[in-house]
């Protein structure tokens, strides 16, 4: 499959701060990519750097196999961060002036205005619009030139309930279209409905990458009780078929592979000469799987 | 080359749009039309006559070039403005991520300085005429053109004055501190930097090379050499009499300016290339 983009070992360093360290990835045409990690984790710096609006401290990336900065960027519609226009700007010159910067056709900014619903405030001036407005209107923006590729950091930002649907559909409707899409987020929740593959930063390093549902699956989970806990302790260490998680009041916490079930362990526990007095199934959600791995615990 | 036509189109759309920029240009233009209107109306107070001569032909030149670069520092604030908006409104960060290079977001901000300089050598140019024709006892075509030339310094002034407020705009960020240094450095900074400085260096410091391209016109010779006629007398002038410095020839200021615009050229380049924004 065609790579589109090409992330080779970058860093950038702001004084003693390391903000993206030595971070390597490849997207490939058609991948539909959540960059996901805490505040601070890195996620902006990295798109910035490979939107070439900062200079990185080392190592390389390339888009469309061998292209970097203005050449790449008019091939891509991008959003970083908050909404960036002109305030005393109305709503359709500040569209064209990104379609004049693109190299697109005018002609398109009625279109991307219907799409996010904003074609009746097309004479509005920027800074009467709602935060919400304005995200959509940046939303817009990325859309304008039909750009093959989207990277989009936290699109959802500052938008009610409805418009984080509406603004998700959008995203999924292009994404139905083939385009490849990365998308920054510290929600996980907004990835794992949107993307399919996932990079996970932590510190400015990528801590795990692969498919969403590879990495973060809601496994059973169980609550064991025993008059002996530190017997019971030992015993799971040695069933391959269970993943000791800690220890909550008194009680273990237990994580099972898929398809062992809570009765065959109770079984098994049983054959090994322990009866257990509580086994309670947890259910794991994948918000607490991701703060697991980015090392933040949550009680679950 | 189409790509940096788009690039230029945008420009004027955001620059002609901006409110700011109609205000100070209209202010630019009434400020130096109302002084060299009611400049004329003075009688010299020891001459006792008009300052007419001084917007005749030829004199109209010098003396327009003269009173135009008093506001050229509006043009200069004007571009830090410019530029500025674009750091507040982190504009230059939406245009590269949109395609724009970092040297086209220079270009276009140069274009835009140039078209300013143009237009106010435009100003002074029909002004010049109007006032010339006015206040000329006898029109000849030599009276006319023969000091134009000095009005064409002004625009490469008007144009080092932008490039200056453009270098501090994009060092400083804000407009702000960009503006309140700016207008320091024409005055205490740089007279007292000079200070320390033997004359044949201090001349070639950049506001001094910058202010000496339009130099006072020596007013005192003008009204004097009007009165020739009626007593016989040689003419007095500012200059014989010391009141005027000696200075570089307007030749070499040009010269050595457009070196200081390659300077801020490139120093702001420097700037813009190596800038995360």
């Amino acid at each position: 499959m065609e790579t589109i983009l090409n992330v080779n070992s970058i860093s950038k360093v702001f004084g003693s701060i390391t903000a993206v360290d030595r971070l390597s990835f490849s997207v490939h045409r058609g991948d539909v990519v959540g960059v996901l990690g805490p505040n601070g984790s890195g996620k902006t710096t990295t798109l910035s750097i490979i939107l070439s609006v900062i200079n990185a401290s080392s190592g390389d990336f390339s888009w469309f196999n061998g292209l970097k900065g203005e050449v790449a960027n008019r091939r891509i519609g991008s959003l970083l961060e908050v909404p960036y226009f002109y305030p005393y700007l109305n709503l359709e010159r500040n569209l064209m002036i990104t379609a004049l910067a693109r190299g697109a056709g005018e002609n398109d900014i009625p279109r991307v205005l219907d799409e996010v619903g904003l074609l009746k405030r097309s004479k509005s001036a920027f800074y009467t619009l709602s935060l919400g407005m304005k995200q959509r209107l940046a939303i817009a923006s990325t859309l304008i030139g039909d750009p093959e590729v989207l990277v989009l950091d936290e699109p959802t930002n500052g938008l009610d309930p409805e418009g984080i649907a509406e603004v998700r559909d959008i995203i999924k409707n292009q994404a139905l279209k083939g385009k490849t899409i990365i998308m920054a987020s510290h929600i996980l929740d907004e990835v794992e409905k949107v993307c399919p593959n996932v990079i996970i930063l932590k510190k400015g390093k990528c801590i795990a990458s692969g498919k969403v549902a590879e990495l973060l699956s809601e496994k059973q989970v169980v609550l064991i009780e025993s008059d002996d806990i530190e017997i019971l302790t030992i015993q799971l260490g040695q069933n391959s078929n269970c993943k000791l998680l800690g220890r909550e009041n008194g009680k273990l916490l237990v994580e099972l592979k898929d398809n062992y079930s809570p009765s065959a362990l109770n079984n098994w526990l049983f054959s090994c000469g322990i009866s257990v007095n509580r086994l309670e199934p947890r259910h794991r959600t994948l918000e607490s799987q991701f703060l697991e791995l980015v090392g933040k615990p949550e009680n679950i | 080359m189409n790509s940096m036509k788009k690039i230029l189109k945008l420009e004027f759309i955001k620059t002609l749009n901006y409110p700011g920029f109609k205000t100070i240009i209209i202010l630019h233009a009434a400020l130096f039309v109302l002084v060299v209107t009611i400049a004329p109306q003075f009688k010299h107070p020891m001459l006792k006559m008009g300052l007419e001569k001084l917007v005749s032909f030829p004199y109209v030149w010098a003396t327009f070039s003269w009173v135009g670069s008093w506001f050229n520092i509006l043009l200069g604030i004007l571009a830090i403005i410019l530029v500025g908006n674009e750091h507040q409104f982190r504009m230059f960060r939406k245009q590269i991520l949109d395609g724009v290079s970092r040297s086209q977001l220079l270009y276009a901000k140069m274009v835009v300085m140039l078209t300013l300089a143009l237009y106010a050598l435009a100003l002074i140019l029909l002004s010049g005429i109007v006032f010339g024709i006015i206040y000329s006892e006898s029109i000849s075509f030599s009276g006319i053109f023969d000091k134009m030339p000095l009005v064409f310094v002004l625009f490469i002034q008007s144009f080092a004055y932008m490039m200056l407020g453009m270098l501090f705009a994009f060092i400083f960020k804000s407009n702000a501190i960009s503006i309140v240094t700016y207008i320091l450095f024409f005055f205490p900074v740089e007279p007292i930097l000079r200070a320390f400085f033997p004359d044949s260096i201090d001349k070639f410091f950049p506001v001094k090379i910058i202010s000496n391209l339009t130099p006072l016109p020596d007013f005192l010779e003008i009204v004097s050499k009007s009165m020739i006629q009626v007593n016989g007398k040689a003419p007095a002038s500012l200059h014989s009499m010391g009141l005027l410095p000696d200075s570089l020839s307007v030749l070499v200021s040009t010269l050595v300016c457009i070196g200081y615009i390659v300077v801020f050229y490139y120093a702001t380049k420097l700037i813009v290339d190596r800038r995360n924004f």
